[in-house]
């Protein structure tokens, strides 16, 4: 299970994300935090009439610890197409599964790790400081909870779409459009029933519902506002389907990652995709959408007869779109 | 008959024009001076050339009765050559009874063996028949000729005493 | 005994690799010659366990290493650059090879590193000579039965080039190892071989040992007063390395004695025997066109 080879290999070569991480986690946002309880005697003093103070560090925190997060995928497994760590890796004696699973073990570790010490960090802060007064320390472990899922959701969704591209480039690429595509997907659709057909379609369900299961805006959830005043901290709420979103992120991820790291994949390593199906129904999506894309501005920059110009905006984006694929295949090739 | 003329022709063109690139090493181990010439271009094989170059050493007293030689891995090492051709080429000297293994030592010359003649003076022999057979050409004496004579000179292998010709 | 048999394997709709049959037994050494493009590096990476055969079983004393994956430690790949561990030091590289191979020969490594004055440091301080020399002393230290070389003397001076070839010899020595060397450094290879496989678009055109090749063909130089006539140029015996004037270098299938007759009948100005090398092997086997 564990290997002492994978692991230094590992720590090598994420070594700049790591200290990147660590500087995080164990300086920039504890820090920061202290530096709140400095903006809150400020307020406390102050003359104005709402005093207030907003606690922004841990959504800071999420928000960097996911660019983090594709960065340290990228060193895990995105660059070894092109440095030669994929030969390297496979011609030692492991099975495939096993590279990958040391792979996301390794970072599951760091990143428990230094959240770990966050909180500890951002704890002692908390009870040495005036703003255990005002805000419960009970908070900190939803808080806590909800930002080591969410990074451990974005870890291993980078890092298993590291296993189905060849090039760093189709991995972040990949990666940002993943956590946008429910939501990018189904507004796709409606603005073309509207465009073409002109008809209005409107679900709130659908909309609420995707708004729970798209990965960053989880975050939402984890800054805090307190009104000094009234000592009535306001955070916004998380319910279930939010957390169960983000373990969901990272089991399928999981298994996809362990099923598609392996020897038959490595064929295609420095091309877009590492397989070709998976290729040619990225290919469709991406003409999908820049054509859509194209054809909204059309229609956006017409008075009249909408529908004909977002039409004639769709074949544009579509054969655009075409050109940009085969620009980008070639390239990679 | 053609391939031993072709053979032999080359080998005596050979003695005369030393042109040739030559990869002279020695292996100094403890003492012993041993020097094996690697001819690259040479019709002789690499095996064929150590055994040929220990026995020239053992003639020329480079090597004496009873030293070491090196070790299959350190003269394979040392010519950077493939070790399998050393122990072929030791194999074929052990055969001939010129070196001999001795488990847990290595393996030394042998006490046994009785010395050719020198190189040199083969070499020289050598020189002298081509010359001969160069003038012979010259004045249009044909090989057939020439084998005839040497015919006549060994009468069952063994020398005519008093030549007449 | 390493031994390949019936492997292939198809990359992008063609068949880069057919049906290839061959053996690695300890204690020797195997080069792998071809052409640019034949599927060399294609053939070495499938073994290694890179990429995966279409076809095919690979046995280890019998046993398939694709029924029991444990039987990887005993087949090392060396690449053709030390782009990926240049990034390490010393000491990471010996630990993750030591973790990765149970047979890892520690003490013998830093020994051997001693020897040939490499400094137990990050190979930042490396030159491009020293890299390699570092990279094939952790893979034979591995313990691993059998080493695969990807172009192992590529770009490397003639003191390092000679350091790394009586590395190769040394481990070879020992009767634990077998060694296939990709390579196109045909001259130097030819003195440490005793087999060789010739790889010619995906097919194993030639599998055997050199003293065979060596004692199956002759190389002739030959001049006549007319050039060659026509019924030596297209004898399907007769292979034709160059041409200049009346004088043809050809190779000749020792064997046919009546080819050698032949030439000589036909009354050569000069018919002389030159020795034959791999490079020559490689032309015959390559059946091209040499000379325009």
């Amino acid at each position: 299970m564990y290997n002492r080879t994978l692991w230094i290999k590992n720590s090598k070569q994420s070594r700049s994300a790591l200290i990147l991480m660590y500087l995080l986690h164990l300086v920039i946002i504890p820090f920061s935090y202290f530096n709140k309880s400095i903006v809150l005697k400020e307020q406390l003093n102050s003359a104005n009439p709402y005093k207030g103070i907003y606690i922004g560090e841990f959504s800071m925190l999420g928000s960097f610890s996911a660019i983090l997060m594709i960065v340290f995928a990228i060193l895990l497994i995105g660059i070894e197409r092109n440095s030669g760590g994929i030969d390297f890796q496979f011609s030692l004696p492991f099975s495939p599964k096993e590279l990958f699973f040391s792979k996301w073990i390794y970072g599951v570790f760091h990143i428990i790790v230094a959240y770990l010490c966050t909180f500890i960090l951002a704890s002692v802060i908390h009870f040495t400081t005036d703003l255990h007064l005002y805000i419960p320390w009970t908070i900190f472990f939803k808080i806590f909870t909800i930002l080591i899922l969410f990074s451990l959701a974005f870890f291993t969704t980078s890092l298993a779409i590291g296993t189905i591209t060849g090039h760093y480039f189709s991995q972040v690429l990949l990666t940002g459009f993943t956590l946008i595509s429910f939501s990018t997907l189904y507004y796709s659709v409606l603005a073309n029933i509207k465009g073409l057909l002109n008809y209005d379609l409107y679900y709130n369900e659908i909309e609420k519902f995707l708004i729970k299961i798209t990965l960053p805006l989880s975050l939402i959830s984890t800054s805090i506002n307190v009104d000094l005043a009234t000592k009535d901290f306001n955070i916004k709420p998380i319910d279930l389907t939010n957390i169960f979103g983000m373990i969901s992120y990272i089991i399928i991820f999981f298994i996809i990652g362990l099923f598609c790291f392996n020897r038959k994949a490595n064929e295609n390593n420095g091309k877009l995709f590492l397989y070709k199906k998976f290729g040619y129904f990225m290919q469709f999506i991406f003409i999908y959408l820049i054509g859509t894309g194209i054809a909204l501005i059309t229609s956006a920059i017409t008075e009249t007869s909408k529908t004909i110009s977002y039409f004639i905006g769709l074949c544009i984006g579509i054969i655009v779109g075409h050109l940009l694929y085969k620009g980008l295949n070639k390239f990679f090739d | 008959m053609i391939v031993f003329l072709i053979n032999f022709t080359y080998d005596i063109a050979k003695c005369i024009n030393r042109t040739h690139t030559l990869n002279t090493l020695y292996n100094f181990k403890g003492g012993e001076l041993m020097i094996v010439s690697i001819d690259a271009k040479s019709p002789l094989s690499i095996w064929e050339q150590i055994v040929f170059h220990t026995k020239e050493n053992i003639a020329k007293g480079i090597l004496s009765k009873g030293e070491k030689l090196p070790s299959v891995r350190e003269l394979a090492t040392t010519l950077v050559i493939n070790p399998n051709t050393v122990s072929r080429a030791y194999q074929e000297l052990e055969r001939q009874g010129i070196i001999e293994t001795v488990r847990g030592k290595g393996t030394f010359v042998s006490e046994e063996y009785h010395p050719a003649p020198s190189t040199e003076t083969i070499d020289k022999l050598k020189i002298r028949l081509h010359s001969l057979f160069s003038d012979c050409s010259i004045e249009g004496i044909k090989k057939e000729t020439i084998y005839q004579w040497i015919d006549s000179y060994f009468i069952d292998g063994k020398e005519k005493k008093d030549v007449k010709n | 005994m390493l031994k390949i048999e019936g492997l292939s394997k198809r990359l992008e709709e063609k068949d880069v690799l057919q049906n290839i049959s061959f053996a690695i037994h300890k204690g020797s050494i195997t080069g792998l010659i071809g052409r640019n493009g034949a599927g060399k590096t294609t053939l070495i990476r499938t073994i290694v366990g890179i990429l995966e055969k279409n076809a095919g079983n690979i046995t280890i004393d019998g046993e398939s290493i694709f029924l029991n994956e444990a039987l990887r430690t005993q087949i090392v790949f060396m690449a053709d650059t030390t782009n990926f561990i240049k990034q390490f030091s010393v000491k990471e590289l010996v630990s993750i090879y030591e973790h990765a191979y149970p047979n890892f020969n520690k003490s013998s490594f830093y020994e051997t590193l001693e020897k040939y004055k490499l400094p137990n440091t990050s190979l930042r301080r490396y030159s491009k000579g020293m890299k390699t020399l570092l990279y094939l002393l952790l893979t034979f230290s591995t313990g691993a039965s059998y080493v695969f070389l990807d172009e192992p003397t590529n770009g490397l001076d003639p003191v390092v080039k000679r350091k790394v070839l009586q590395l190769i010899i040394e481990y070879v020595s020992s009767g634990e190892v077998g060694v296939l060397i990709s390579s196109h450094h045909l001259a130097e290879l030819e003195k440490i071989i005793d087999h060789y496989l010739f790889l010619k678009d995906g097919g194993l055109e030639s599998n055997s040992s050199l003293e065979e090749s060596f004692t199956d063909y002759c190389k002739l130089q030959v001049a006549y007063q007319d050039e060659l006539s026509t019924q030596f140029k297209e004898h399907p015996d007769i292979f034709i390395l160059s041409q200049t004037g009346k004088v043809s270098i050809i190779i000749v299938k020792k064997q046919k004695e009546e080819i050698l007759a032949q030439l000589q009948s036909a009354k050569p100005l000069l018919l002389e025997e030159l020795p034959l090398t791999l490079e020559d092997l490689f032309f015959l086997k390559d059946g091209g066109e040499l000379y325009v």
